[in-house]
């Protein structure tokens, strides 16, 4: 009866831990901290991109030999290079927290508690008058109290992933919500390239041949002069029409990131409530 | 965000887009000095309005960004107190294990 109790305590031991919850916590822990580190790298591309569109816009209006203006927009770009920033470290704390939750999770409580178990048998068998039919087995008690620490770390793990799903949530909020600003940042910055390519081109100031020469030398072919700016009208324009075929790929380059890291914040929390659903 | 903020900054972006787009052949056209000046401050100015109104909507945000940053600080001090509580296993073991003797102890004296 007595043994029977036991074997039920052991059984439920084992029953209430979920040997795969620290394998989740591993993957959730990668994710978390791959998406932290593409959240951080977009942001940060972003408040390069505003000094870019700063220092062009600068260059722009030199270019088109315009006045300086009284009050120019630099403390409107500091001000959102700033916000960019905020959201740059926010991120990078992200990746630490799943960082933690990684390591959490690669703790082998198991491995730690042989020695205390080695310490249990000795006790046990100092126990001589055992009304049990069979002599306590290490084996039995062994098992029992990997259960228990196992039960203890699954408990930990869960509240752990708990913590940071909370955040992870309000993270994608914000980068939902605000979405639409990172995408013109990025363009605002395309499109400062591709004006000033433009302007240079239209102003015969460009020595490139680079962009026909590739077309050219598939038939053994050469621009005579390669130093020399594009001067003929026709040339002029298809320069201009693949600066602006171009300038749409990096558009939808910069756009393509954007969802990469939308993507992988949804899968991030997808991994979560996964976790949260063996709760 | 408000939806009045937003579609300000939208069309804020769409008035500094035409002027950006156009500012160069504008100065080509421009006959004076004035004119240079005038449309270089119409410029700046669509461009900071258009900046402007982005920050807003950041600004917006920015009370959740820092409380976010703190929240994750408070998450990332749990993890870690998790993870010394797994490394104080050996206390938790030497408890249960008394626990367990204890209970081997009252099974041996035939009390259960």
């Amino acid at each position: 009866m007595r043994r029977a109790g036991l074997l039920l305590l052991l059984a439920l031991l084992v029953l209430s831990c979920r040997p795969s919850l620290r394998g989740d916590a591993r993957a959730l822990s990668q994710r978390g901290v791959e998406t932290g580190t593409r959240l951080a790298g977009l942001y940060d591309s972003l408040a390069g991109d505003t000094v870019d569109a700063w220092e062009l816009t600068a260059f722009r209006r030199g270019f088109m030999r315009l006045p300086a203006p009284e009050a120019d927009a630099r403390a409107s770009f500091e001000a959102q290079y700033k916000a960019l920033r905020a959201r740059a470290r926010l991120a990078r704390r992200m990746v630490t927290i799943y960082e933690s939750l990684g390591r959490l999770a690669s703790y082998d409580t198991a491995d730690e508690i042989g020695a205390a178990i080695s310490g249990l048998e000795a006790d046990l068998e100092g126990v001589v008058e055992s009304p049990l039919q069979e002599a306590p087995r290490r084996d039995v008690l062994d098992a029992i109290i990997k259960g228990i620490a196992s039960w203890k770390e699954t408990r930990e793990l869960r509240s752990g992933a708990r913590l940071i799903e909370q955040t992870a949530v309000a993270v994608d909020a914000l980068f939902r919500g605000e979405r639409e600003l990172y995408r013109d940042i990025a363009a605002d910055r395309a499109d400062k390239y591709r004006q000033i390519a433009t302007e240079l081109v239209q102003a015969k100031e460009v020595v490139s041949s680079s962009m026909v020469d590739r077309v050219l030398s598939a038939y053994g072919l050469a621009w005579p002069d390669v130093k020399a700016p594009f001067q003929d009208e026709r040339a002029i324009a298809g320069i201009l029409e693949i600066i602006d075929a171009r300038s749409r790929t990096f558009e939808a380059q910069s756009e393509d990131e954007t969802t990469a890291v939308s993507r992988a914040l949804s899968a991030l929390l997808r991994e979560h409530r996964e976790i949260r659903g063996g709760d | 965000m408000a939806q009045t903020d937003l579609q300000i900054y939208r069309a804020l972006r769409k008035l500094f887009r035409t002027i950006d787009e156009n500012v160069d052949d504008l100065a080509l056209h421009c006959r004076t000095f004035e004119q240079s000046r005038q449309l270089v401050e119409e410029w700046t100015q669509a461009q900071k309005n258009y900046i402007d109104a982005r920050n807003r909507i950041f600004d917006s945000s920015d009370g959740k960004v820092k409380k976010l940053y703190e929240d994750l600080g408070t998450a990332q001090d749990a993890v870690e107190k998790s993870l010394r509580n797994l490394k104080k296993i050996e206390r938790v073991l030497d408890q249960i294990g008394d626990a367990v003797r204890m209970g081997t102890s009252l099974v041996a004296l035939g009390a259960v």
